[in-house]
């Protein structure tokens, strides 16, 4: 009577999905999106940061274009590009030192996973 | 075909072209091609035409700009914009608010713009983000100037290359520690003239892939100098500038004597490939000028032994030297200098404009009606030692100078300083002369006369630049030490012609034992002088050749050695005498017969223009606001520039030194124009077509 639904599942639909991304970023192929600070630019997809900061989404819903150049100011390049590969890979290795003000970009930036982690990481630390 | 007035005439004539060769080619120019491509830039973004970027800042405010301009001025942009294919590309400038996008985008397309005292460190920091040329050079340089300048000293300025030696982005401390100043902001302030020296240098460096923008430093200049506090004497100072700067670029060239050959001596500049801006250019003057000044009697020996009529020999290298060593000096060597320099130099220009204009057909003031150069008698050292000689064997010393064939005033100036007295009553330009040469001693005070002068003028706008109040500053310091030594221990042509560090070094030393300093460095004074021509002659079109010649080298160790006997006995002399009494009597009777030795000093001047390279015109490295006086007050450096209208009547928001842009870059194109034998183009001068009405 009922007909049988189907549940079909790519099992490795999230690491696709990520491999996928950070080829397409490698490549810049179909982005969309120029990032640019420290007289240095980098291309990004507007999807990606859109889905992974509320930030750029904002911005990005704010100022329709089809390939905009963003512009960020007190960002430095290492931590952007950290910041895209975080955003793309969902992890990054960021050196000690750098940590502190490379979550604070985070935290401007309102990258999702890290911004949020910079309270409980400062109040863990002081 | 003598006047080849005709278009197609060379092509009838030979066959070639308009490129044949009885050289009747010509040569279309649009004297205001810079300024109307500027202009109509200006009308095309207020309308919003043709735009092709839109750039987005906070609260959803947009503006829209040409990607072409954004490009041209900043560096940034071009990098940003090449790869962004797209028919209208967006940019997204998040933080960054309204009034500080406008102002910079004003500044992008006018060359200026007025803002508030307040609003300039962020101004600052966002043109340094995106790179907006001018107001990044600003930003850089401060810090480049003080840890260059150590380098410099130990690295033989002549012998680097201006360029890769402030490449600001090739060092990264540099770079970061721009960052800081840029944040703390008030320092670049303090730095006032060397930076603006530096800034011109970094602007060739950069440009070098790009075509020169002559209006940049300027603008950084008049964006700072609007914001003077002590702009007061500034800017009267700059619409002087800014006359001369354009009686000397109208077309067509200055009925002066001089005006060709400083034109075929600029564009000599240009062709060897350097892009001087115009700030350089004025620096270059004012240097060589300032330097002329303090001629010595000796050094117009050398100066006649040379080709007369050919300008490049000394001119050509005086540029690099001078520049180089100049950026070397520490800002306030620059600042106490700042006062005589700048006046004398001023001064004589106006003076020597004066003097050729009116005496040039007539009789000469001072020194009968032979072009300048033949005013100079040809003496040797000899002839002046003995000539001395014979005056302390009681001779008049204007027998003995017809004796020996020695200048007069010159034997009146080395006989009164070795303290012989003579029948002959003392003449005024020895007297000028000496206080002159001797101003070691009393430069500080030296910069008196001037500086309560300006307190008269000043106010009134005669003041030739803002630099007078700097003169009173004595600070002195391990620097200078290290300075002075280097140029002891080597004494090299291009650091000792920094006449910023002989007068700093002789201020220093007048609390101490200033005469024996004073001796030395006056030593070094005389053996700059000599070095510069010895090396003007000795490598004549010596752009290339950087390092002096075996000659010069000699020519001023014999000539230190010599000075200083002299000073030496000067000093035994004068031991008895009130030096502070002597010191300021000098100076004074100077300023007082300003009117009347003008005819001398012109000849000096005269002089000096063929030397320097640009046109002679006191240039914006005087004019810099910020400097020592910086110290005290840093941030009232920066005023709104509105309350001081400049002579030419411009609107109000023009500031003075940007003024001088325009003149300067038709300038410029006028001298290629004028010597264009080398391009095929432009072969008859007389010839050139001026679309300009």
């Amino acid at each position: 009577m009922g007909e049988q639904q189907f549940f079909l599942k790519w099992n490795d639909f999230q690491n696709n999905m990520v491999s996928s991304f950070k080829h397409l970023r490698d490549e810049k192929s179909f982005t969309d999106v120029t990032l640019a600070c420290d007289g240095q630019t980098c291309k990004a997809h507007k999807m990606v940061l859109s889905a992974c900061s509320p930030y750029f989404k904002t911005l990005l819903e704010e100022n329709p274009s089809k390939h905009p150049i963003i512009i960020l100011k007190d960002v430095s390049f290492n931590h952007l590009q950290a910041i895209l590969e975080f955003m793309y890979a969902g992890e990054v290795n960021v050196s000690q030192e750098q940590l502190p003000s490379f979550l604070k970009t985070a935290d401007r930036l309102k990258v999702k996973g890290l911004a949020e982690t910079q309270s409980p990481f400062n109040k863990r630390d002081g | 075909m003598g006047s080849g007035s005709e278009i197609n005439n060379g092509g009838n004539k030979s066959g070639t072209g308009v490129y044949s060769s009885d050289g009747q080619g010509f040569c279309l120019r649009w004297n205001n091609h810079k300024s109307n491509l500027v202009e109509i830039l200006e009308s095309l973004i207020k309308m919003e035409c043709y735009v092709d970027c839109t750039i987005y800042v906070d609260n959803h405010v947009q503006f829209k700009a040409h990607r072409v301009v954004l490009a041209a001025c900043s560096p940034y942009f071009q990098l940003i914009l090449q790869d962004a294919p797209q028919d209208h590309c967006s940019i997204i400038f998040p933080g960054v608010q309204e009034f500080e996008m406008r102002t910079l985008l004003e500044y992008i397309y006018a060359g200026e713009v007025n803002i508030a005292e307040s609003q300039i460190p962020r101004i600052m920091k966002i043109a340094k983000m995106l790179e907006v040329k001018g107001l990044l050079d600003m930003v850089d340089l401060t810090s480049n100037i003080s840890q260059q300048q150590h380098q410099q000293q130990q690295q033989q300025p002549i012998t680097s290359p201006p360029s890769s030696l402030f490449r600001p982005s090739s060092n990264p401390s540099v770079s970061t520690e721009a960052k800081r100043d840029h944040l703390t902001y008030h320092h670049p302030l303090t730095h006032s003239s060397p930076i603006i020296t530096t800034s011109t240098k970094i602007s060739s460096a950069q440009s070098s892939s790009s075509p020169p923008y002559p209006h940049k430093s300027p603008y950084i200049a008049s964006f700072y100098s609007q914001s003077t506090n002590n702009s007061r004497e500034l800017l009267p100072g700059a619409p002087v500038q800014e006359t001369s700067e354009e009686r000397r670029s109208q077309w067509p060239p200055l009925p002066l004597p001089l005006s060709r050959s400083a034109q075929s001596m600029l564009s000599s500049v240009y062709e060897s490939g350097s892009d001087m801006n115009p700030l350089k250019r004025k620096k270059l003057s004012s240097i060589s000028s300032m330097l002329m000044t303090r001629d010595t009697p000796i050094l117009r020996n050398k100066f006649k032994d040379e080709e007369p009529s050919s300008p490049f020999t000394d001119r050509s290298f005086d540029d690099e030297p001078l520049t180089g060593e100049r950026r070397t000096s520490p800002p306030e060597f620059l600042a106490d200098m700042r006062l005589p320099a700048a006046y004398l130099q001023q001064h004589q220009l106006q003076q020597a404009q004066y003097h050729q204009q009116h005496h040039g057909q007539g009789g000469q003031g001072s020194s009968g009606q032979k072009p300048e150069w033949k005013r100079y008698k040809q003496y040797t050292r000899n002839d002046i030692m003995s000539a001395i000689e014979c005056v302390r064997n009681g001779m008049s010393a204007l027998q003995a100078s017809r004796k020996f064939g020695v200048p007069s005033r010159t034997l009146y100036d080395k006989v009164k300083k070795l303290g012989i007295t003579t029948g002959t009553p003392r003449n005024r330009s020895s007297m000028k002369r000496e206080s002159r040469e001797n101003s070691g001693p009393c430069s500080s005070s030296a910069a008196f006369p001037y500086g309560s002068l300006s307190g008269a003028a000043g106010a009134f706008g005669l003041y030739p630049n803002q630099d007078n109040q700097l003169s009173q500053s004595q600070d002195f310091d391990p620097e200078l030490e290290e300075m002075r030594n280097q140029h002891r221990a080597n004494p090299h042509p291009a650091s000792l012609l920094d006449p910023v560090f002989l007068q700093k070094a002789l201020e220093a030393r007048t609390g101490e034992d200033f005469r024996g300093d004073a001796l030395h460095a006056m030593a070094l004074a005389a053996a700059a002088h000599a070095q510069l021509n010895g090396i003007g002659q000795t490598s004549p079109h010596a752009h290339g050749s950087q390092s002096p010649s075996m000659l010069s080298k000699y020519i001023n160790r014999n000539l230190g050695v010599e000075m200083n006997r002299e000073r030496e006995r000067e000093r035994s002399r004068s031991n008895g005498e009130q030096t502070s009494s002597s010191i300021k009597r000098e100076p004074v009777e100077e300023s007082d017969e300003d009117m009347d030795t003008m005819s001398e000093r012109a000849e000096n001047l005269s002089l000096s223009k063929r030397e320097s390279p640009p046109p002679v015109t006191p240039p914006l490295v005087h004019t810099p606001p910020f400097t020592t006086t910086a110290n005290e007050q840093p941030r009232g450096v920066i005023v709104p520039p509105m309350k001081y209208s400049s002579p030419r009547s411009e609107p109000s928001s023009t500031t003075p030194p940007s003024i001088m842009e325009q003149p300067l870059a038709l300038d410029k194109s006028e001298f290629k124009a004028n010597l264009s034998d080398p391009s095929p183009l432009a072969l008859t001068p007389t010839t050139t077509a001026n679309y300009d009405e």
